[in-house]
């Protein structure tokens, strides 16, 4: 009785700890490599000595020439992220507004389209969105990127926050709103809105960080060093033959995950509130 | 006067719906027919369009690397969805069970921040053969003799790829699951107590059936994302160099290959419009399998 009891104590906290270290240790160990010479790490253990450590590898990440464009890419990624997840976001409460308040003629017909459409292969949208923005002219510039993103994510915001409008908004305020003579896009941003704000941080947040990270497209879509984003740039950096160095690499890797992690700290709970919208909780 | 008010509804309505529409109709749906049409053609970059009907379907179903390749797509995409599933459960129920423990979840946010392209070059640092932490750490600890090389070697690469990409999927997981858990009501728990019921038998009879529709989004949302996979198993394999082990050739990497180094846009379309038929099959079949999920939310 009594080693059961134990067991009940220990094997929760074991799971909770095996839980942390499987979340922090990779970021640990990356913030740990771009900190210290190649050599240290490739042993085990590490021999660490106090005079290995400097901030030598990022003073090389954002003045060498060898690995120029780094900043640029870290701006680069910033615009794409907030002008998609803005567009995300004002395409989507519109959409997700008129499906979740209106009936009319189409409506199931676009809904469902929207929802099987995005099961389709981003894989094969590549190819054919690359003719569309060749033909556009936009290709190699952010904007090929922008409409990458948007197109994306758009289907899953609406999906997303009709599901959390249904939920969370009672339809007796807005016939009280709207009795009240709002019209409704007073209705939408006075009262909608500001109901929903937890789920549209959230969702705002997760897709910045999505847009942040993706490489997929960006990398089909864009190869100037001007207008490369984040990820292709350490990409490139990755696979660079020349002068490759792993602490570089998390060094650059850490750069990139900087403005993310601030944001994800910051918006914590919202952004669990934003992942968890779509499950209709 | 009412037909007049609901007629204007109905516009005001579509117009809400309308600048979303537009924009995915010219950046999706026309690029997507397109490649549709493109699909019943030789077409090669520079070329004029050939018209060869259905051969590339065909040719597509008689080559035996396609079919191997939908089996790599279906065990990766399977194993990886039960490995982050079980792994989730266990740290939901442990979080949501265990006092004190709050506060730290914060911490398990972290991998979900951090963009996969980093995580994937950290991981190909770990995961290197010869000074890798990995193998560094086992030859310390006198578990291996030789050098083992995780992801250039057929048997392991697949495996490795899904283990790797699950220490931060998992937590996507999670804390879906926190969320499922969080909506039970307490009195179905003490009303279970009271009739005498064990661990087990509330976790049967309670936990998991009012789970059940978190479960089915859960299931639904990762196969989608897990059956058109690519950034993750590219980049761990080989991105730019390499990538042609057999054992990883997913779908999806079989169609960037066939339009960006073969050039062959008509077969690459074909192959997609494939993968899609699959993809909508197994959703289909899942969703009608899984009638507690409430029709309305998917619009079906």
């Amino acid at each position: 009785m009594k080693l059961k009891y134990y067991i009940g104590k220990i094997v929760p906290i074991v799971i909770v700890i095996v839980s942390i270290c499987i979340a922090i240790f990779p970021f640990i160990w990356m913030l740990f490599v771009s900190i210290v010479p190649d050599q240290v790490t490739a042993k085990f253990p590490p021999d660490i000595s106090v005079k290995s450590i400097s901030i030598s590898n990022y003073i090389a990440l954002f003045t060498d020439p060898d690995y120029a464009g780094v900043a640029v890419s870290i701006r680069n990624s910033l615009i794409v992220a907030v002008v998609s997840s803005t567009l995300v976001v004002f395409f989507g409460l519109l959409a997700a507004y008129g499906f979740y308040r209106f009936k009319f003629w189409g409506k199931n017909v676009f809904y469902t389209g929207i929802l099987l459409g995005r099961m389709f292969p981003l894989v094969s949208l590549l190819v054919p969105l690359y003719l569309v923005l060749n033909q556009l002219n936009l290709i190699n510039t952010l904007a090929a990127v922008i409409i990458s993103h948007t197109v994306i994510f758009l289907p899953l915001m609406i999906w997303f926050m009709r599901g959390y409008m249904q939920s969370s908004v009672p339809g007796a305020l807005l016939d009280a709103a709207k009795i009240d003579g709002c019209n409704d896009f007073v209705v939408l941003f006075r009262i909608v809105a500001p109901i929903t704000i937890p789920g549209i941080i959230g969702l705002t947040m997760l897709l910045f960080i999505f847009s942040w990270g993706e490489y997929f497209f960006a990398s089909a879509f864009v190869f100037g060093s001007d207008v490369m984003t984040m990820p292709v740039r350490l990409q490139t950096i990755m696979f660079s033959a020349t002068k490759f160095s792993w602490s570089i690499v998390m060094a650059m890797g850490i750069s990139g995950a900087i403005i993310p992690l601030i944001l994800g700290i910051i918006f914590q709970k919202q952004l669990i509130s934003g992942l968890t919208a779509g499950a209709g909780k | 006067m009412n037909l007049k008010l609901s007629t204007k509804n109905k516009i005001i309505g579509f117009a809400f719906i309308l600048p979303g529409m537009l924009f995915l109709g010219s950046f999706f749906l026309y690029p997507v027919l397109r490649s549709f049409y493109t699909s019943f053609f030789t077409y090669k970059i520079g070329r004029p369009l050939v018209f060869n009907g259905i051969t590339s379907y065909i040719e597509i179903f008689q080559n035996d690397r396609f079919w191997y390749s939908l089996y790599t797509t279906f065990k990766y995409a399977i194993l990886s969805t039960v490995l982050e599933f079980v792994g989730a459960f266990i740290f939901a129920l442990t979080f949501n069970n265990t006092r004190r423990v709050k506060y730290l979840r914060g911490l398990l946010i972290i991998p979900l921040v951090l963009p996969s392209p980093v995580m994937v070059g950290l991981w190909r640092y770990i995961l290197q053969p010869d000074y890798g932490l990995l193998n560094n750490f086992l030859s310390f600890i006198g578990v291996m003799g030789k050098k083992i090389t995780y992801l250039n070697s057929p048997s392991l690469a697949l495996y490795s790829v899904i283990i790797v990409q699950t220490t931060w999927t998992v937590f996507i997981v999670m804390f879906l699951l926190l969320a499922g858990l969080k909506a039970i009501r307490h009195e179905f728990y003490e009303a279970a107590m009271i009739d005498g019921a064990n661990t087990w038998n509330k976790f049967t009879n309670i936990t998991l059936p009012l789970l059940k529709p978190t479960i089915t989004f859960i299931v639904i949302f990762r196969m989608m994302d897990l059956l058109q996979a690519f950034t993750t198993i590219y980049l761990m394999i080989g991105g730019a160099s390499g990538g042609s082990l057999k054992a990883t050739d997913v779908l999806s990497i079989l169609v960037y290959r066939e339009a960006f180094t073969k050039f062959n846009f008509g077969a690459a379309a074909a192959l997609s419009f494939v993968i899609y038929l699959f993809i909508l099959i197994f959703v289909l079949i899942y969703m009608k399998a899984s009638k507690t999920y409430e029709d309305e939310q998917l619009g079906l």
